[in-house]
């Protein structure tokens, strides 16, 4: 696969921002490509800090795939928040396919030791993406806080500095929203 | 919750979350006073925050992170590989890539194994890797994995295997304990996979539960064999070795730390002792839930293997039969003279722990002085006593009047059954389930490899090998399912050449054929007559004189004497699956009864001088084998045992005996839907049936085939604890115990000697008749109500429920109920009656009715209904699997919840109860495997 050209890839986003849909199946395989990279480099470094390292290489995919001069984004926010979004569509939209790849094999389970897939995943995001679409629904702001988090790989601090609210804010909601959400799936389970 | 109930619980959530933890009780009876349904809602979503832990703190990408990078390899996939056409990654590690694939020659589907580069590197561990694999795809055994073929395609080195559905031990381990019963019957089919294995001199040198991988069938298949000896060295940790060792070159043989034998650790080349180390390994992890060489780094766990304490037999749940715990130790000798010294003696002990009674706990007998034994048992106790014999081969053990020297067939658990012998015995006819749809195949008795015969979506059934050597016929089509109008029986008999060829139709609406001695004639079964033709089909008799049947569902099996002038069948009672073997002349006339038992029977077949009939039949409590003089007469067991027998054939010159073994497991689980944990309390491989919680203390009482012989009733404590035999002595018991208000003394049904409803004390003693003459056929499921008063039951109308009727047991009147319930039940208060009406197989209408004449009221659909108080009843809704989900209504607001699912569960009759503290009691059923038995028959 060839190496994503950012002023594409940049071009692509704004498109898909305002509201055109064919942007998206151009530019998520673009994305995904890049995904595939950090999730092996990922995978690679079993270190204790995970997370951070996770939401380091979300960052970097970011500016390695955007092309931040001639972008024009309107702030720094804007750009997390559709970020965000974008990484919620692609990582849930993988985790369909792959329920759905899956089922299809009829539950077919590894063969090997060596693998270590981990089965429930893949329909852990499709539940998970439901549970926030009717949180969504019910309280906007909760749900741009998760997707902001969970999806964007935000701090607390820079959450609340996209959404304009006080980082206290942002914990006490984030809090809530995290109880929402198991409630809801622990329900639909 | 509408939009403004949500707004009000989140901010009620967010102020209660604020609150430290034992400030929030008091908080929310505060805020949501005169709320309980607010109060409930905030509390669950709280609930749920407090469950939440770690949830989310992941960004999305972390959790995708692993699936995401195993797709890439996906991408590297070539759409095919030599002629297989490449679908999917299953999934990649050390050992190389493993895909789903189709091979479109043979259109099925495989898994193929691409090894990694570095293997093209060792010209020399190449050469040994496909030495070896070609062995193992030599072996064709049923529990290792089947190697279909190996190849190489620019440089792409693969091996093309049988594509499995299921997971490995390792994460079956993990989800939770297994019970020692089910250790032995895994740890059985892996000790005959290596024992195979080991006769081809192959050592696996790795046996772990990862390698080892059960099956969606419940299967047993060894993976990687041969495998680990190539393992690249940098894979293990050799510079953690404790001692010196020769290890050289990268390609040394090592097996996994933790389940290597003391030998391996030491850097010795693996045998066959190694591979049975390994297997105590699992199997002691299997029973005890631990692993046998634990310790905190690969070299401690080394160190431990070569010099630590072994374990010993003090670490076992109490439960593990001794043999057991000794089988285990002596696997893990040091030493490895002191081990097993083949796989083959270690399964013929696993599999004879199998065998006996699966009874976890000790039965205490109320009453020793009243047990009569029947005398079978009491003569096998002589022999016990008197000779040497070992538990290595427990059929042997059986107390089988003439019938000696028993083997299986196969030797893994399987599907099999309905054998015929070929005219020189040397050869079996049988049936083996292909994906769930039964199939003939042929087999040498002396050979490893069955050939199937036929194919395709329909069911072959009971094929009878032509005395004549020219043909195996066999019976094929729908079978019904459901007795009812319309429900016709569409199969036909059909023909195939004895070593393979296209089988062809022969008789049409016909099924069950079987043939006489000499092979001039054929018998079978149309509808419910039974017919007679020529070996080509033509020249069709009905057989004028059998008497009349109208039950469907149960077939006659008809047999032919060897010179073909009789013909023994199954005559089922009016309307009734239950029936006896009956005699009529070939050319019609006057049937003649032989069995007077009325109970289950099937398959009978002639010995080969036509003196004597071999039958299957329940008369002793499970389905087992039994003989009877042609003449008629006495009947004499063939067999006993647990789990059922039945399909016997003969060879021709009468000397060996065929039979199909059904091995199955009644397991008395308790389980708490709160926690979702589940408890086995008791096992029986022959029956266990109605459980049910006392009303006032912790005991379950239920029915269960004891080894007696018998039905017993017996209690339980829910904490699996004492258990305890209510009846007592020879009587067959049957259904429906049920608690007095009191919990002092238990009803039941007795049919033998006098027929009637019993009461006892719980403790056991002295039972005393209600009602004289009642039993389930004729009053179904009676029940006493609160007070002792009354009993409600069912009056039966040809096996189907009539009328239910409240009987008052003093002054004997009745009063007849609106509805016909199958399982009415009382109230707490006796004020109301609810049950289940029948309107098909499962599924019928719930409904609650005053006790007599009165209006009833439909609550729901479902079936078995139980009081867990005046104000709740469950109930269960069918499932599409063998299990079914339990649910609770409130009979005034009708407000329905789902408790939990059970399974899975035995036939159409689902069986539970539901204690005071609203845990669940019910039986689970799982078959275990249809065996082939093969045994001496001496006169």
């Amino acid at each position: 696969m060839k190496t994503p050209n950012p002023a594409e890839v940049t071009e692509l986003l704004r498109h898909w921002q305002d509201g055109d849909p064919a942007s998206l199946e151009k530019l998520a395989p673009l994305v995904q490509a890049e995904l595939h990279r950090l999730a092996r480099h990922y995978m690679a470094g079993e270190n204790k800090q995970h997370t951070l390292q996770a939401t380091a290489l979300i960052n970097e995919a970011w500016l390695r795939l955007i092309d931040w001069r001639n972008a024009n984004w309107q702030n720094r926010a804007h750009f997390f928040a559709v970020s965000a979004q974008l990484m919620r569509h692609i990582l849930v939209d993988h985790a369909r396919r792959r329920a759905g790849l899956k089922r299809a094999a009829n539950e077919q389970v590894s063969l090997d030791q060596a693998l270590e897939l981990s089965p429930a995943r893949g329909s852990d995001l499709v539940a998970l993406d439901d549970a926030l679409t009717s949180l969504s629904a019910r309280d906007p702001r909760k749900g741009r806080i998760v997707e902001l988090r969970f999806y964007g790989g935000l701090s607390e601090e820079e959450t609340a500095e996209v959404l304009k609210i006080s980082t206290k804010t942002v914990q006490r909601e984030w809090n809530k929203a995290k109880a929402w959400l198991y409630y809801e799936l622990k329900m639909s389970e | 919750m509408n939009p403004e109930q949500w707004k009000q619980v989140d901010r009620i959530l967010g102020e209660a979350l604020e609150l430290p933890l034992d400030k929030r009780e008091a908080f929310l009876d505060q805020v949501c006073e005169g709320d309980a349904e607010l109060r409930r809602d905030v509390a669950a979503v709280l609930q749920a925050h407090g469950q939440a832990g770690s949830f989310l703190d992941d960004p999305a990408l972390a959790l995708a992170a692993k699936e995401i990078a195993a797709d890439q390899t996906t991408k590297l996939a070539r759409r095919r590989l030599a002629h297989y056409e490449i679908l999917s990654l299953i999934g990649a590690g050390g050992m190389g890539e493993v895909y789903r694939a189709k091979d479109p020659r043979l259109g099925r589907e495989v898994a193929i194994k691409v090894l990694p580069e570095i293997f093209a590197q060792n010209p020399e561990a190449l050469a040994r890797f496909e030495r070896e694999a070609r062995a193992v795809a030599a072996l064709s055994h049923p529990n290792i994995l089947a190697i279909h073929d190996l190849g190489t395609e620019d440089g792409i080195r693969y091996a093309v295997m049988e594509l499995l559905d299921g997971e490995n031990l390792r994460s079956r381990l993990n989800r939770s304990a297994l019970t020692w019963y089910e250790a032995v019957e895994m740890g059985c089919a892996i000790a005959d996979g290596l024992a195979a294995a080991h006769a081809k001199h192959i050592i696996h040198r790795d046996l772990k539960p990862e390698n080892i991988f059960l099956t969606g069938e419940k299967r047993i298949k060894i993976l990687d064999f041969g495998l680990a000896r190539i393992k690249p060295s940098a894979a293990v940790p050799i510079h953690a070795q404790p001692s010196a060792t020769d290890l050289t070159g990268p390609w040394t043989v090592m097996g996994t730390v933790g389940y290597m034998s003391p030998e391996q650790v030491c850097g010795q080349e693996a045998d066959a002792p190694s591979d049975i180390f390994s297997l105590g390994c699992v199997l002691h992890e299997m029973v005890t839930g631990k692993r046998a060489f634990a310790r905190q780094t690969t070299a401690e766990t080394m160190a431990a293997i070569v010099r630590g304490e072994l374990p010993n037999e003090s670490e076992f749940p109490s439960n593990v039969p001794p043999q057991l715990k000794e089988l285990i130790v002596r696997c893990l000798k040091r030493d490895p003279a002191e081990r097993y010294q083949s796989a083959r003696d270690l399964f013929y002990d696993l599999n004879g722990l199998l065998s006996r009674p699966a009874v976890s706990g000790q039965i205490s007998v109320t009453n020793t002085a009243r047990q009569t034994w029947p005398r079978v048992l009491a003569i096998f106790a002589v022999i016990l006593l008197t000779t040497v014999l070992g538990f290595t081969w427990w059929r042997s053990l059986r107390p089988s009047l003439n019938l000696s020297r028993q083997r299986l067939v196969f030797a893994s658990s399987g599907t099999y059954g309905a054998a015929s012998f070929s005219p020189d015995g040397a050869m079996i006819a049988f049936t083996q389930a292909v994906n769930g749809v039964s199939q003939v195949w042929v087999k040498h008795l002396s050979g490893v490899k069955p050939i199937q015969l036929t194919f395709g979506a329909l069911a072959a059934n009971r094929p009878r090998w032509s005395p004549r050597n020219d043909q195996i016929v066999f019976s094929s089509g729908k079978t019904p399912t459901e007795v009812g109008p319309g429900n016709v029986v569409e199969q036909s008999i059909w023909t195939v050449p004895p070593l393979g060829g296209t089988p062809r139709p022969l008789i049409e609406n016909g099924f069950n054929p079987n043939w006489s001695r000499d092979g001039s004639k054929l018998v079978f079964e149309r509808g419910t007559e039974i017919w007679t033709a020529d070996p080509d089909g033509t020249n069709q008799r009905k057989v004028e004189g059998v008497p009349q049947s109208d039950y469907l569902l149960t077939a006659r099996m008809p047999a032919l004497s060897p010179n073909a002038s009789s013909i023994a069948f199954f005559q089922t009672a009016t309307s009734s699956p239950l029936g006896d073997f009956w005699v009529i002349p070939t050319s019609g006339g006057q049937a003649r009864r032989l069995t007077f038992d009325v109970t289950a029977g099937t398959s009978p077949t002639w010995t080969h001088d036509g003196n004597f009939i071999v039958f299957a039949s329940q008369r002793g409590g499970s389905m087992t084998l039994w003989k009877i003089a042609a003449s008629g007469g006495n009947v004499d067991p063939v067999l006993s045992g647990p789990g059922e027998d039945s399909d016997p054939d003969i060879s021709n010159d009468g000397k060996k005996l065929i039979y199909r073994h059904l091995r199955q497991l009644f397991t008395l689980t308790l389980l708490d839907p709160v926690t979702n944990s589940q408890r086995e309390l008791h096992k029986n491989a022959d029956q266990i049936v109605r459980p049910s919680f006392s009303p006032v203390d912790d005991r379950i009482v239920f029915f269960s085939h004891e080894s007696d012989g018998e039905i017993h009733l017996s209690t339980i404590k829910k904490d699996g604890t004492n258990l305890t035999r209510v009846t007592s002595g020879k009587g067959e018991r049957s259904s429906f115990p049920q608690w007095s208000a009191d919990g002092l003394f238990l009803y039941y049904y007795q049919t033998v000697p006098t027929m009637s409803l019993r009461k006892i004390p719980s403790t056991g003693g002295q039972s005393f008749e209600i009602a004289k003459d009642w039993n389930r056929e004729t009053h179904y499921g009676a029940q006493v109500d609160p007070s002792g008063e009354r009993i409600v039951y069912t009056a039966m109308i040809n096996s189907r429920p009539g009328s239910t009727v409240v009987r008052n047991i003093k002054s004997g009147i009745e009063e007849k109920m609106e509805v016909a319930f199958q399982n009415p039940k009382w109230s707490r208060d006796g004020k109301r009656i609810v049950g289940h009406t029948r309107t098909g197989q499962r599924e019928g209408d719930v409904y609650i009715c005053p006790p007599g004449p009165g209006t009833c009221d439909k609550l729901t659909t479902g079936y078995q209904t139980s009081w867990f108080d005046d104000s709740t009843i469950y109930f269960l809704r069918p499932q599409q699997t063998a299990a079914a989900v339990l649910y609770r209504i409130d009979p005034r607001t009708r407000v329905e919840t789902r408790v939990t699912e059970i399974g899975p569960l035995y036939g159409i009759i689902h069986m539970y109860d539901v204690s005071r503290q609203g845990e669940i009691v019910y039986i689970q059923f799982r078959t275990l495997g249809q065996e082939l038995w093969l045994g001496d028959l001496t006169p």
